[in-house]
């Protein structure tokens, strides 16, 4: 079963055209990659995918349904949750508030505080802090809570959204683990990166973005071969950052 | 010394109320990042709303009180639902003009319908006065200012412990980040805006034995709630109400000082003092609150 | 700098449209008093004089974007000071207007002056000028030197244009309103055309930090665009002091005043030439309109008060840019853009759900 299916997706960020005839399929359980460089349209095609911004499409559904129409937040509550690239948490709140936020759309308590406890025993680290206001956690542990108020919304998908960024090397991994994890324990994931390396050791089958189309797809180890990764992106994604030509 | 007393007694259970009418504007413009320029002209749709229903005695005014607050609600969800709501995503100054041009509307519409000023209605209390240590307070005051005080207490009560308020702060915090866990913002919008405009009527259905209404104290009171917001700060609930209070107070016993137009001058000019002195705090806060955050300022969020 | 041939600016429709009906309009302004009774020619006074005040905050208002309620201030010191120094200290009219006009533009530059180096935004602007303008009334409202509640009421016996003075026959503040109006028109269109300072305006209004990354100096001039549109609207205060022959701080100093020049200059399209002038006629127009229903006087500024906030919010409401933006909509539509056609934009597919409005 699919569980995103996107073809024919065009975006528009303002008055320019970002992305364009955009296919994409994820299937249920699947672990996928986007990738691409800065500026490729990454972010632009989670917004789109999430209704934040205008787009046209010859279908987007998920699980089944057509997400046409259907405003962002209930996007949300079908079970496509995104944890976005900044986070966007709710700084002036504490911990818990954040991760209980998550659960806001279920509307269960005795659901939320069953998963309450399980983002605990995932992160203990939230755990201690849950008390803090989420302004003032580090980074990772920033990370961390995005990713646990995502869960705590009972995706479907996951859709990350460079996880990686600003984040120290032994952090990355952390979290590259815990989202192996979370695709093992059965939600599908979606991860866009920059960082291929990382993104190519977790995803099965990856999609390469390029100046808003889809320039190459395939499993990961069959892509990670090929010229096309080798021309624009492996050679430098060793040093860390990957240039687009 | 007794003089003193009773100016800061009344002037006490009068920033009650402005803190009331703080709270509204607060609300409204710290989670949506509206200005409601209109905010002072609902509370002149309460007092309006409880003349027109000639309540008399005690309950016949609480209802007619009740009916105020819900109608001033219903007009203010209809004014987010239909004219805010689309100019939000589009920025500029949409929302500034509109909500002043509302006032004025309001104003004239009470200055056709109400063409005799000062106009109010009999204490509807079934008690008189209270006096203790050379202190006189009215029923209606000393009524309005503890109503103010419980239903303060009952929205910060919401705003802080309940799940609906925990939404509404989550709405304030991060408009991205409410979307994000599924949180349906534009209803969230809708109803804050109408909370806050409930409030202010209210506000002025309490207002209304103590203070004769006219249609021109709507800007008048506007621009009360816009100084307790502004000197409470955008950071919690109890700056604005301590503002309030405040207010009341500066306003009672600087009447002993100054005489009235001069006093309100004096007042005025200070505001605009405040206005340039407090950027970093609080005015720089609250611009980066007013623009809706970056990646949607293209979508017809609310 | 020469204008060169003045007909090469008239090469698309819409401008030689706008010539016509500019030099149509003008010629009738000027016959106008010719055409109607005396009390006709006040009603057409008036209307100049919404124009010009509109007109005048539109360029610190319209053209840079500072939503100013300052002016109030501004159309009052125009008022107080022909009040003050001629009707009380017999100091000829003129000069009391260039001090009006000289208080003004001081108050406005250092208020805009001000809120920058404060870096007050655009929503604290307008409250903050409003507390301002609020508190200048309270202070005109107790002070005696400013007639207190009381007003101040003309005393001269002096007619005519050097004293700026009409008793009877309301032609002469008609042609001198008319007179400021051309003249601040023409002077301003030129100062957006052919001045560095003009042709920044619009970039500081668009976002100002990409205006100081380009080399304009944003504070100055929005602090100068400020004092120049409050000095202008001052003038209008004295020709209305004038007219009316009474001043107090209920008649010059409300916050309806400065509501209507902001509104109005919107209704018109705020940042045009015309816009404001339009609308300052059509308002005095509707003013009139609504007398003939024989609505009691107190009546009318209600509903016109009300008429103004409605349209006005119906305007915004719906995201037009106001009358002079749809004029030339509708002149584009009817005469064509007179612009060799550009390669036709490819259609949207049709058909398919158009995604990604929250609102």
């Amino acid at each position: 079963m699919t569980t995103l299916e996107i073809e024919g997706l065009t975006v528009r960020r303002g008055r320019s055209e970002v992305l364009h005839q955009v296919d994409l399929v994820v299937r249920e359980g699947e672990c996928v990659c986007l990738v691409g460089s800065n500026g490729a349209g990454k972010t632009s095609l989670i917004e789109g995918v999430l209704g934040l911004l205008p787009t046209r499409a010859k279908t987007l559904s998920f699980l089944g349904t057509s997400l046409l129409g259907v405003r962002p937040w209930d996007r949300v509550r079908r079970g496509l949750v995104v944890v976005p690239q900044n986070r966007d948490l709710f700084a002036g709140m504490t911990v818990e508030e954040n991760l209980r936020l998550g659960a806001v759309a279920a509307g269960d308590r005795t659901a939320a505080d069953a998963g309450l406890a399980e983002i605990y025993e995932l992160f203990p680290r939230l755990a201690e802090r849950s008390e803090q206001l989420a302004g003032t956690l580090s980074g990772g542990e920033r990370s961390m809570l995005a990713i646990g108020r995502g869960l705590m919304s009972r995706p479907r998908m996951l859709v990350f959204d460079e996880p990686s960024l600003g984040l120290a090397p032994l952090v990355v991994t952390s979290i590259m683990r815990t989202i192996a994890r979370i695709n093992e324990r059965g939600t599908t994931v979606l991860l866009v990166e920059q960082n291929v390396h990382q993104a190519f050791a977790l995803a099965s089958r990856a999609y390469v973005l390029e100046n808003g189309v889809i320039a190459g797809e395939g499993p990961t180890d069959e892509l990670a071969d090929s010229e096309l990764m080798r021309r624009g992106y492996l050679g430098s994604a060793a040093t860390g950052g990957v240039v687009a030509t | 010394m007794s003089t003193v007393l009773q100016l800061a007694s009344t002037g006490l259970l009068q920033g009650l109320i402005y803190s009331l009418i703080g709270i509204g504007l607060y609300l409204v413009f710290t989670v949506m990042r509206v200005v409601n320029f209109a905010h002072g002209y609902f509370v002149l749709i309460g007092m309006y709303g409880v003349l027109s229903l000639e309540p008399k005695g005690f309950f016949p005014f609480l209802g007619a009180v009740v009916a105020a607050a819900l109608g001033g609600a219903l007009v203010g969800y209809l004014v987010q639902r239909l004219l805010l709501e689309s100019g939000l995503a589009k920025g500029g100054h949409s929302q500034l003009v509109i909500t002043l041009s509302l006032g004025i509307a309001i104003q004239y519409l009470f200055q056709v319908l109400h063409p005799e000023p000062f106009e109010t209605i009999p204490n509807p209390y079934p008690f008189e006065a209270f006096t203790s240590s050379g202190v006189t307070i009215s029923a209606p005051r000393m009524a309005a200012g503890v109503l103010s005080l419980v239903l303060v207490l009952a929205v910060s009560f919401l705003v802080y412990r309940t799940r609906i308020g925990t939404i509404i702060r989550g709405c304030s915090e991060s408009l991205n980040g409410a979307i994000h866990v599924g949180i349906n913002v534009r209803r969230v919008y809708r109803l804050t805006f109408a909370l806050g405009c409930g409030l202010a009527a209210v506000a002025g259905g309490l207002l209304l034995p103590i203070q004769p209404v006219s249609p021109a104290l709507g800007l008048e009171l506007t621009i009360k709630a816009f100084i307790v917001v502004v000197i409470g700060g955008a950071g919690s609930l109890w700056g604005t109400v301590a503002a309030g209070v405040l207010l009341g107070l500066a306003e009672a016993l600087g009447s002993l000082y100054a005489p009235g137009t001069f006093a309100t001058a004096l007042v005025y000019a200070l505001f605009f003092l405040v206005i340039l002195i407090r950027p970093q705090g609080l005015v720089v806060r609250a611009t980066s609150r007013i623009k809706p955050p970056k990646s949607l300022t293209k979508v017809g969020v609310g | 700098m020469t204008l060169g041939n003045p007909l090469r600016y008239l090469d698309t429709p819409l401008r030689r449209v706008n010539a016509v009906v500019v030099t149509l309009a003008l010629a009738f302004a000027l016959v106008y008093p010719f055409l109607v009774p005396p009390p006709m020619v006040g009603v057409g006074f008036v209307a100049l004089l919404y124009a010009l005040r509109n007109f005048t905050w539109n360029i610190a208002g319209g053209y840079v974007g500072q939503l100013s309620l300052s002016h109030i201030v501004a159309f009052g010191t125009g008022a107080f000071s022909v009040a003050v120094l001629t009707w009380r200290h017999e100091v000829n009219a003129w000069i009391a207007l260039v001090v009006g006009v000289v208080i003004s533009a001081v108050v406005g530059f250092l208020i805009s002056l001000l809120m920058s180096r404060f870096g007050v935004n655009a929503f604290f602007l307008a409250l903050g000028t409003l507390a301002l303008s609020l508190a200048a009334a309270g202070v005109a409202a107790s002070w005696s030197f400013l007639g207190d509640t009381n007003g101040i009421s003309y005393s001269g016996s002096e007619e005519g244009f050097a004293h700026l003075m009409w008793y009877i026959d309301p032609s002469g503040f008609y042609y001198t309103t008319l007179g400021f109006l051309v003249v601040i028109t023409i002077g301003t269109a030129a100062l957006m055309r052919f001045t560095h300072f003009g042709r920044s305006l619009p970039f500081i209004r668009e976002d100002p930090v990409i205006a100081a990354s380009m080399g304009v100096r944003v504070v100055r001039n929005q602090a100068l665009a400020m004092a120049l549109s409050m000095g202008l609207t001052s003038i209008a205060g004295t020709l209305i002091a004038q007219y009316v022959q009474i001043v107090s701080y209920e008649s010059v100093l409300t916050v309806e005043i400065g509501v209507a020049m902001m509104v109005g200059s919107i209704i018109g399209g705020a940042g045009t030439l015309a816009g404001p002038i339009v609308a300052g006629i059509g308002i005095a127009v509707l003013e009139e309109f609504l007398r003939s229903f024989a609505v009691s006087s107190a009546n009318v500024s209600s509903y016109t008060q009300i008429a103004y906030a409605v349209v006005v919010i119906l305007l915004l409401r719906f995201g037009t840019g106001g009358i002079m933006p749809l004029w030339e909509a509708g002149v584009r539509r009817v005469f064509g853009t007179g612009r060799k056609p550009v390669a036709p934009v490819a259609a949207e597919p049709v058909g398919e759900l158009v995604d990604g409005r929250v609102g």
